[in-house]
């Protein structure tokens, strides 16, 4: 699709018999306008145009509109009409954890998961949501003054984890109680479920929290969680991870609750207005959806070339 | 029954895996269509084709993609298919010296920087694999082996993925939905996962993204079978029979102990 | 400096500015754009490399912590985890085809792996003899569909009855791929909207909540 009109070159043939050209190829000068499989036509004399790489288009159109109902949700919040949202279980789950934590005297548990050992994944945005949930934990943990211990094996959010943990003690007027090497470090896998299962065999937290990029851990750590008796909290948006999450974990969070979770702990309604957007954005798909399919078993191919566009 | 030590439970399935490699029970392994697809399209290509083989899985997954590993690999070599190599995971040194040591040919056969290269190692996950789609060369400078990128006479014919006939991704988690949405769908690359068994979460990509894949050790079992030569995967199939058996009378046996449980505390 | 480049307003300035070009560059084909989300990228791989080196200073730190207070029942294994770390990284540094090395990655660390990721198998097993128990209807049907697709996996199920993999075929590819688009679908938007909010600012929870 183009928004402005560009020239191109092309190489010709002229039948001087019947005085018509036709097109013998194109010729395409840099290879990094082609981005999909459909050719693109050389720009020349081109002034800032602006080309949506095709097959994008209808992704960029739902793109705009999220971004619409995250306006008129933050507006509705604004003026105190903010939608409602249902309550996560697992979140709620999370005060009454610590106090038992609290109560028994031993430490509180929390890790991301593997996530492939990078933020620079599609792994990534689920660890930034765990630590999101992370500076809620601290929190209640600097309060009630119980140990946090944090695993990971994921380096680039060491300075993240840091300064949530630092903020969280110094939010809550104990910054002298930040102990960093309550974040404890193991490159790679299996060397991280291991550092956990010692954690968890010998340290004995009361609750243990893996939410975030979980791997084949998952059902490691949960059972191992189990053994010691802890209460669990899981939660992933990865799907083959989420049956072990509900079979060993009191409280599971799945799918996109880990993304909403952080937002809802803020319970500042201009925060939590976005996953109201989100879901009029489903809602709107959904209903795509099903207009499609009766569609395009009418054997009207609108929407599913719409969704080509 | 409803609660049994979990130290019993461990040591019942180690004792009944044991018990297939000692006596093998050979039973007959059916070929699924998601394998048969990368056999088919395997068989279509030849010397002039290049196959990247990205390694997305660490040597902690071996037991259940080495067999599809090495069987594909074996196959790829059959044809005489070139075979561009590189990977994200920091122990696939052992994997590459692992398929090299169970396919000799890729030594014997196969001359190093005309049929094959191993690009070594590459950090940023998804970041990474958008990279390549559209250059490869900004993207690696030099091979493993410290050979500059303008020597390797394999590495001229690839610039893109529009240059790679075929992307196998031996994965263990979710490198097969990068390639999906920077090669395949951006760039129109077929591309075949071997991966683990759960990895039937792409199954909804197959097949319009995802030609084919192989899930785990029965993917294995099935690829050799087709290429007629069996090999590891053959031999654990039989563990998995057995393992399954297990797991499916355990689950009924719990809920046997637990039905009569509630019934004796009504 | 710092404190400038540690204000909440830097950092979501530098979120969206990334963020921002990278969808831009995502839908739009301008060339400018695309070279510098390049230049982007391969500096977001090189923070991911550079990362490493932090980890490494944090298990040096946490382990050499333990060894000082002599933590009990933890601290040899920091001297093994410590010393074993020096001596792998000074022979690596010099030559990584040694005997030593070599052998550690293929015979220690490949084993170890490996040991871990079959425990996956161990621990499935006791989760599953503990957690499928038919409590509902729901939950009747969940382990009905989890041993079709049992069978259909383990030869052992054709040899026992041919129609168990036809059914269990069915699961798989019909079945349960609503279910799972379904999730997959959802957990993408749930994303994208995470990913809005923090773009606009609204998510504090990755910065620490500097102010």
């Amino acid at each position: 699709m183009t928004l402005a009109k560009a020239s191109c070159e092309f190489e010709h043939e002229y039948d001087q018999r019947s005085k018509r050209a036709s097109i013998k190829s194109f010729e395409i000068e840099d290879e990094s306008y082609l981005y999909a499989y459909t050719p693109f036509i050389r720009l020349k004399n081109s002034e800032d145009i602006l080309l949506i790489i095709s097959g994008r288009g209808f992704s960029f159109v739902v793109l705009v509109l999220m971004f619409v109902f995250f306006y008129v949700a933050l507006q509705l919040a604004k003026k105190g009409k903010a939608p409602q949202i249902r309550r996560i279980t697992a979140m709620d789950a999370i005060d009454e954890a610590v106090g038992r934590a609290t109560e028994e005297g031993r430490p509180v548990h929390f890790t991301s998961g593997y996530a492939y050992a990078t933020l620079s994944s599609e792994q990534g945005p689920q660890v930034l949501a765990s630590i999101g949930i992370l500076s809620h934990v601290a929190a209640l943990c600097a309060r009630f003054d119980v140990p946090i211990i944090y695993n990971t094996c994921i380096a680039d959010s060491l300075p993240l984890v840091e300064e949530t943990l630092r903020a969280a003690y110094r939010n809550e007027g104990k910054p002298e109680s930040y102990d960093p090497k309550s974040i404890r470090y193991q490159p790679e896998q299996s060397p991280y479920v291991a550092a956990v299962l010692a954690t968890l065999q010998r340290e004995r937290p009361a609750v243990n929290m893996m939410i975030g990029g979980l791997y084949y851990e998952s059902v490691v750590m949960g059972e191992a969680g189990n053994m010691i008796g802890a209460t669990q909290i899981g939660g992933t948006a990865n799907i083959h991870q989420m049956p072990f999450i509900i079979a060993t974990c009191d409280y599971a969070m799945i799918g996109e609750e880990i993304f909403a979770a952080s937002a809802y702990v803020t319970k500042d309604p201009l925060v939590t207005s976005g996953i109201a957007a989100g879901d009029w954005t489903k809602g709107l798909l959904i209903l795509l959806t099903i207009l499609g399919a009766v569609m395009e078993l009418s054997g009207i191919p609108v929407i599913s070339q719409l969704l080509k566009w | 029954m409803a609660e049994v030590d979990r130290r019993v439970l461990y040591w019942g399935i180690f004792l009944v895996l044991v018990v297939p490699y000692l006596q093998p029970l050979g039973l007959p392994i059916t070929v699924q269509e998601t394998t048969k697809t990368l056999y088919d399209k395997i068989e279509t290509m030849g010397p002039k084709n290049i196959a990247l083989f990205s390694i997305a899985g660490g040597v902690s997954a071996w037991a259940e993609i080495q067999p599809s590993m090495v069987a594909v690999m074996r196959h790829l070599v059959r044809r005489e298919v070139k075979v561009v190599i590189w990977g994200f995971f920091t122990d696939q040194d052992l994997t590459v010296d692992m398929v090299v040591v169970s396919v000799p040919e890729l030594t014997t056969k196969y001359k190093y920087g005309e049929d094959w290269v191993y690009m070594g190692y590459l950090a940023g996950g998804e970041t990474a694999v958008a990279q390549l789609a559209s250059d490869v060369h900004a993207v690696f400078k030099a091979d493993k082996y410290g050979t500059p990128i303008e020597k390797l006479s394999l590495m001229q014919r690839v610039k893109s993925a529009k240059d790679i006939d075929l992307v196998l991704t031996i994965d263990t988690g979710s490198y097969i939905g990068y390639y999906i949405r920077h090669w395949n769908v951006g760039k129109g690359t077929p591309v075949a996962e071997i991966g683990i068994a759960m990895q039937t979460e792409w199954l909804p990509y197959y097949p319009a993204n995802l030609m084919a894949i192989l899930i785990g050790v029965r993917g294995g079992a099935e690829y050799e079978k087709l290429i007629g030569r069996l090999g590891d995967g053959t031999v654990r199939m039989d563990a998995i029979s057995v393992s399954h058996l297990v797991v499916i009378i355990v689950i009924i046996l719990a809920n046997l102990g637990y039905v009569m449980t509630r019934r004796e505390k009504k | 400096m710092s404190n400038i480049l540690r204000k909440r307003e830097m950092i979501l300035f530098i979120t969206g500015l990334a963020g921002g070009m990278m969808m831009f560059e995502y839908f739009f084909a301008v060339p400018a754009v695309a070279t510098a989300s390049t230049i982007v990228r391969n500096w977001a791989i090189i923070i991911s490399t550079l990362a490493l080196g932090l980890g490494i200073l944090n298990a040096v730190r946490l382990h050499s912590g333990h060894i000082r207070k002599r933590t009990k029942s933890q601290w040899i294994f920091s001297v093994w985890l410590l010393g074993y770390f020096v001596v792998l990284t000074v022979i690596g540094l010099w030559n990584t085809k040694f005997i030593v090395y070599d052998w550690s990655f293929k015979y220690v660390y490949t084993s170890l792996s490996s040991t871990f990721y079959a425990l996956t198998g161990f621990y499935i097993f006791s989760a599953a003899y503990r957690a499928f128990r038919a409590r509902s209807i729901e939950a009747t049907i969940l382990i009905v569909s989890g041993v079709l697709i049992l069978l259909r996996n383990a030869p052992i199920g054709e040899a026992i009855w041919k129609g168990f993999p036809i059914l269990g075929e069915w699961v798989l590819m019909v079945g349960q791929l609503g279910g799972m688009r379904t999730l997959t679908f959802v957990a993408a938007v749930g994303l994208i909207v995470f990913g809005i909010r923090t773009l606009l600012g609204l998510e504090r929870g990755y910065y620490g909540g500097v102010e």
